[in-house]
C-alpha cells in the first residue's frame, strides 16, 4: 500500500518542480519563440511566395525562389559573389580582430597598472556607435581629403583610393571592424590570461622553457576556450556585417563589398523581391546554422577546458 | 451606491463618444514624410503652419522620414502594417512602381473636383508622377541632372567660352584645363560624376545612345556605335587629364570641393545644391556660373528630385486634406521658398512667371540658361531593375575611366549582366 502512494508524491512533487522550472524558462522562451522562430517561419513562408511588400494579396509559388537562387544566371552569380565577399570580411575580421586582441592582451599583462588608460583608449571604439564612426573614417578614408592619403603625401608616397578601388576597398572596411572589435578581444583574452594559474609558467620554467615556448605550449591552449567563444560569436556578427557597408561602401565600388545581409536588403527594398530577399534569408540562415553547429563539433574534440 | 457607479460610468462612456464624435468633427491628422534635408526644414514646415491656419480642419504631423530610399522602405512597411501617411515626398523613379502595386493614389478625382487647372506644371515634370494615363501626385522637389557649374570668375579672366555643344567640348577642355610642368593636371577642365547615372547618363542621351534598344526596356544598348563612341570620347579626355570622373564613396563631395577649390574648371551635378556652389565659391571669392547639359544630336537633361504623393491606404478624408496639402507645397510661394534654400526647380509656371522668381533670377542671373531648357528636362526611365542597372552601369564605366579597363570587353560585359537582369523576372 504504501509502495503504491510513494510514488504518486514524488511523481506530482517531479511534475511542480518541472512546471516551476519552466515557468522560470517561459519569459525567455515566449521572447525567443515571438521574435526568434515565429520570423524565421514567416521568412521561410514568404520565401514560397510571390510577394513584394507592396501587394496586399500573393501567391504561393512553391521553390521558384529557390530555383531562381541556384540556377538563374543572376542568382548564382550573386549568391556566389556576395557570400565569398562576406566570407572574406569575416575571415578578416575574426582572425584579425583574435590575433592583434592576444598580442595586445600580452602586452598589457605585462604592463603596470598606470597602463590602464591605454587599455581603456584601445578598448573606446567599441563603445561608439558604428555609423558616428563609419562616417569618420569615410572621411578620412576621402581619396582628396582624407587623412589618411594626406600623411601618405606628406610622406612622400603615392595617395590609396581606400573605399574606390575594388582591391583597396574590402580591406579597408575590414580594418575598420578591427578597429572597433579588437578592443573587445584584448579585454576577454586579458582577463583569460590573468586567470591562468602561475604555477604552469613556473614549472615550464623550471624545465627551461623560453617566454614563445611557454605561450606556444601553455598560454594558447589554455586560453583556446576564449578563442572558441570570440571566435564563434565573432564569427556570427561578422557574417551578418550590413551597418558599416551601407554607410561606408553601399556594396561598391565594382560590388567588392557587397555581403550576403546588404544584398538581402538591395533585393527586398530597391528590387521590391521580397520573396526572393526571404529565400536568399532562409539559405543564409542554414549557412550560419551549418557553420556554427561544425565550430561547436570541433571544439567538443579540440579545445581544452581543463585549464 | 451600485447605481451611482453605474450612472458615473455611462456618464463616461457618453463623454468619451462624444469626445470622439467632435474630435473627428473637428480636427482630422493627416502625416506628412519628408526627406528634405535640415536646412530646408524650417521654412518648409512654417509653410505647412501656414497650410494648418488656413485649414482650421486639419493638422499636419510632418515627420523625416530619412533619405529617398529609407523614405521608401518605411513606407513599404507601413503599408504593409496598414499605417500608412496621407502623403509622401516621393523620388520620381518610385512612382511606376509604386503605382502599379496599388501603394499611392490617382489624384486625378480630386482635381477634377476641385477644378485644378494643372496645365500650369512644366509638363515634363508633371508627367514623371503619370502612371498608366492616371496622375499620381505632382512634382514639387525638382532638379535638372546634370547642372554644368562652372567658375565664372575663371571663365570671364580667362576667356573661356562655355561650350553648347558636344562638338565644341574639345576645344573647352584643351582651354579650360592647366597642366603642370611634368605633364600632370593641375586644373581640371570637367569633373564628372560616375556616382551616379542621372548626372553622366544625359551626356549618352544627348549624343543619341540610350540604355535600352527600345520602350520596352528588354535589350541593352550600351554596346551600340553612339555609345561606344561616348565612352571612347570620355576615356580620351580622361587619360588626357582634361576630364576627372569621380566615382565611389564620398565622391559626390570630393568633387564638390574640387570645383569650390579650383581643382576643376567645372562639373555636372545637380541644380539642387546650386546654393552649395554659389556659397562655397563666393567663400573664395569667385563667382558661380551654370549651363544645361550641352546639345548633341539632341537637348536633354534628366529630371531629379521629388514630388509629392498620396497613400491608397490612407483614409478617404486624409486623403482629400492630403491632396490640398500637396497643392499648397507645390504653390509658387512654397516653391520660391525651396528654390532659395536649395536651388530646385520652379514646378509651374506660375511660379517661373511669379515677381519672386524674376528677384531670384535678378539674383542670380547664371540661372537663366539653365531655366530656358526645362523644356528638355526627361523623365529617367526606370524598371523594377533600374537600380542594379544604375550600380552596373557606373561600375562599368568606373573601371574603364579609372581603373584602366579595356572598353570593348568591360561594354559587351556589361550588356551581357543587364541582359540577365532585364530577362530575370
Amino acid at each position: 500500500m504504501s509502495n503504491a502512494i510513494k510514488p504518486k508524491k514524488q511523481s506530482a512533487y517531479k511534475i511542480r518542480g518541472k512546471f516551476y522550472d519552466f515557468s522560470c524558462a517561459l519569459p525567455a522562451l515566449i521572447f525567443f519563440v515571438v521574435f526568434t522562430y515565429y520570423p524565421l517561419v514567416e521568412l521561410f513562408r514568404y520565401s514560397l511566395t510571390d510577394w513584394n511588400l507592396m501587394k496586399d494579396t500573393y501567391n504561393y509559388v512553391g521553390f521558384k525562389n529557390y530555383q531562381w537562387l541556384f540556377t538563374s544566371a543572376v542568382g548564382w552569380k550573386k549568391m556566389s559573389s556576395t557570400l565569398s565577399t562576406t566570407f572574406i570580411y569575416t575571415i578578416g575580421d575574426v582572425l584579425g580582430s583574435c590575433v592583434l586582441g592576444m598580442l595586445l592582451a600580452l602586452l598589457f599583462n605585462r604592463m603596470s597598472n598606470t597602463f590602464k588608460v591605454m587599455r581603456t583608449l584601445v578598448i573606446l571604439p567599441r563603445y561608439v556607435t558604428v555609423s558616428a564612426s563609419a562616417l569618420v573614417f569615410l572621411l578620412m578614408y576621402n581619396d582628396s581629403y582624407g587623412l589618411f592619403n594626406q600623411l601618405l603625401v606628406a610622406m612622400g608616397m603615392e595617395p590609396v583610393k581606400w573605399l574606390t578601388s575594388k582591391s583597396a576597398a574590402l580591406p579597408s572596411v575590414i580594418f575598420f571592424s578591427l578597429w572597433r572589435s579588437v578592443g573587445y578581444s584584448m579585454m576577454i583574452y586579458l582577463s583569460a590570461i590573468k586567470g591562468l594559474s602561475p604555477d604552469y609558467f613556473e614549472a615550464a620554467s623550471l624545465d627551461g622553457a623560453n617566454g614563445v615556448q611557454k605561450f606556444r605550449y601553455i598560454t594558447v591552449p589554455l586560453i583556446a576556450p576564449t578563442t572558441l567563444f570570440l571566435a564563434v560569436t565573432g564569427f556570427l556578427a561578422a557574417m551578418k556585417v550590413y551597418q558599416t557597408v551601407d554607410i561606408m561602401t553601399s556594396g561598391g565600388p565594382y560590388e567588392s563589398t557587397n555581403v550576403i545581409v546588404y544584398w538581402i536588403y538591395t533585393l527586398a527594398f530597391q528590387n521590391y523581391r521580397v520573396d526572393r530577399a526571404a529565400a536568399v534569408g532562409f539559405i543564409f540562415f542554414l549557412i550560419l546554422l551549418v557553420c556554427t553547429a561544425l565550430t561547436m563539433n570541433v571544439s567538443d574534440r579540440k579545445v581544452n577546458y581543463d585549464a | 451606491m451600485k447605481k451611482l457607479l453605474a450612472l458615473l460610468l455611462t456618464a463616461i462612456m457618453c463623454l468619451a463618444l462624444c469626445g470622439t464624435v467632435l474630435a473627428d468633427d473637428e480636427v482630422v491628422e493627416i502625416e506628412f514624410w519628408y526627406s528634405f534635408e535640415e536646412f530646408m526644414r524650417e521654412p518648409i514646415l512654417a509653410e505647412i503652419a501656414n497650410f494648418e491656419a488656413a485649414n482650421p480642419g486639419v493638422k499636419v504631423i510632418a515627420s523625416y522620414a530619412g533619405s529617398y530610399s529609407e523614405s521608401n522602405q518605411k513606407l513599404l512597411a507601413a503599408h504593409a502594417a496598414n499605417q500608412v501617411p496621407a502623403v509622401q515626398q516621393t523620388i520620381q523613379t518610385a512612382v511606376a512602381t509604386f503605382a502599379a502595386n496599388g501603394v499611392i493614389y490617382p489624384i486625378d478625382e480630386y482635381i477634377a473636383a476641385n477644378g485644378d487647372d494643372m496645365s500650369n506644371y512644366a509638363a515634363g515634370m508633371y508627367a514623371a508622377f503619370n502612371y498608366e494615363g492616371k496622375q499620381y501626385g505632382v512634382p514639387a522637389f525638382c532638379s535638372v541632372c546634370p547642372t554644368f557649374y562652372y567658375n565664372k570668375t575663371f571663365a570671364e579672366q580667362e576667356g573661356i567660352e562655355i561650350p553648347k555643344t558636344w562638338d565644341e567640348m574639345d576645344a573647352f577642355l584643351r582651354k579650360a584645363t592647366i597642366k603642370n610642368e611634368d605633364g600632370t593636371t593641375a586644373r581640371y577642365g570637367l569633373s564628372l560624376a560616375g556616382w551616379g547615372t542621372a548626372y553622366f547618363g544625359p551626356i549618352w542621351y544627348a549624343n543619341g545612345a540610350s540604355v535600352y534598344t527600345d520602350d520596352s526596356m528588354t535589350e541593352c544598348a550600351l554596346n551600340s556605335e553612339a555609345s561606344m563612341a561616348v565612352i571612347n570620347k570620355i576615356k580620351g579626355w580622361v587619360d588626357e587629364g582634361l576630364v576627372k570622373w569621380y566615382y565611389g564613396s564620398g565622391a559626390s563631395a570630393s568633387m564638390r570641393q574640387g570645383i569650390i577649390d579650383g581643382i576643376s574648371f567645372g562639373g555636372f551635378h545637380t541644380c539642387a545644391v546650386f546654393d552649395v556652389y554659389k556659397s562655397g565659391l563666393g567663400a573664395n571669392g569667385w563667382e558661380v556660373g551654370t549651363a544645361f547639359n550641352p546639345a548633341g544630336v539632341t537637348t536633354v537633361a534628366d529630371l531629379g528630385g521629388s514630388g509629392l504623393t498620396l497613400m491608397a491606404k490612407a483614409s478617404e478624408k486624409q486623403r482629400e486634406y492630403g491632396y490640398k496639402l500637396i497643392k499648397w507645397l507645390s504653390s509658387p510661394s512654397a516653391n520660391m521658398i525651396i528654390i532659395r534654400a536649395t536651388g530646385y526647380l520652379p514646378v509651374t509656371t506660375d511660379c517661373l512667371n511669379s515677381e519672386a522668381c524674376a528677384q531670384w533670377l535678378e539674383e542670380n542671373p547664371c540661372l537663366n540658361e539653365l531655366y530656358a531648357g526645362l523644356d528638355a528636362v526627361q523623365a529617367v526611365p526606370s524598371n523594377t531593375h533600374w537600380s542594379d542597372i544604375g550600380t552596373k552601369w557606373q561600375d562599368a564605366m568606373a573601371q574603364i575611366f579609372n581603373e584602366g579597363a579595356d572598353v570593348e570587353a568591360t561594354v559587351e560585359f556589361l550588356c551581357e549582366e543587364i541582359n540577365e537582369l532585364l530577362a530575370d523576372d
